[in-house]
């Protein structure tokens, strides 16, 4: 922790934009986990149980939670633990997505699209940011 | 940053304790959602396992909410079964993800007394109580008497988060 006393964080730098793609991704994922339980009550879950959206949306919630943290409190103070945090939790989540794929023969989930779109990049910019 | 530096973390403290059941619970969430990903790493998975485990809470929860043995229902309805396949995968994912998050911010900011890292760890572990609060609503509205039919880590959260929020929050004071 001591190491870190010159460190400035420019957004428009490659860790900055790791930063902004991370922090966006988490948005989105508590943006999702807020508005989903919502919109279903209103609209209906299109036969999905309400059971499994409401809980779903919730892991959702606590996703981005701990994603907009870790980026802001960490990765944003330059620290490099936060960088391998973000990359291991969102890959693991990606696996996720990656292994429906497989089974489904769907490649175009939204949600996997999103998540191959702003992690793989963010990860990548963010190991140069911090090689830097 | 600079007000931690001369934080002392000790395992027998408050802080200690809490950054351990929250320590365990991450290892939990690892565990199951690593299991997850093995058992229903082919399709059919559903067929095989979720007659004992349940489709949402457990097998005998899941009977009773539904009327008749989830077994039956599985057996008999395909779609639900194929679903449920690529459900627990993307599900495994979340779960493996939030088990990460949660053993390294305890790991990397609790024992350094961060109580950002502390207080993320606390919100979302009730933020995912608050989804299972939610099932268990639906199930007990529905004439369902529940048990210990959470699974495991949602009953271990279920004690130990308030227990660890109070225990840390005396700590961090």
């Amino acid at each position: 922790m001591n190491s870190q006393p010159i460190f400035t964080f420019r957004w428009l730098s490659p860790l900055g934009i790791s930063t902004a793609l991370f922090l966006g991704y988490g948005a989105l994922n508590t943006l999702v986990g807020i508005v989903i339980p919502a919109l279903t009550r209103k609209w209906g879950t299109n036969g999905w149980p309400r059971e499994v959206v409401d809980l779903l949306s919730m892991l959702w919630l606590a996703f981005g939670t701990f994603q907009l943290s870790v980026v802001w409190f960490g990765l944003h103070k330059g620290q490099a633990w936060a960088l391998w945090i973000l990359a291991a939790a969102d890959l693991a989540q990606l696996a996720g997505w990656v292994l429906y794929g497989a089974q489904a023969h769907d490649w175009s989930a939204p949600q996997f699209l999103y998540a191959a779109v702003f992690t793989i990049p963010a990860i990548v910019l963010g190991w140069i940011g911090l090689r830097m | 940053m600079n007000s931690q530096s001369t934080f002392m973390f000790r395992w027998l403290s408050p802080l200690g304790i809490a950054a351990t059941i929250f320590l365990i619970h991450g290892l939990m969430v690892i565990a199951a959602a690593l299991a997850a990903f093995w058992l229903y790493r082919r399709p059919g998975g559903t067929k095989c396992y979720a007659g004992r485990g349940g489709l949402i809470l457990s097998g005998r929860a899941d009977s009773a909410f539904l009327g008749r043995p989830v077994s039956e229902v599985i057996q008999e309805n395909k779609i639900l079964t194929t679903v449920q396949d690529l459900v627990m995968k993307i599900w495994a994912g979340w779960w493996l993800s939030f088990g990460i998050f949660e053993v390294a911010l305890v790991w990397f900011g609790v024992r350094q007394g961060l109580a950002w890292a502390f207080w993320t760890v606390v919100f979302s572990n009730l933020v995912v109580l608050a989804g299972f609060a939610s099932v268990a609503r639906e199930f007990i509205r529905h004439g369902v008497r529940l048990g210990f039919d959470l699974p495991p880590v949602a009953l271990y959260a279920m004690i130990g988060t308030p227990i660890g929020a109070l225990l840390g929050w005396m700590g961090l004071r």
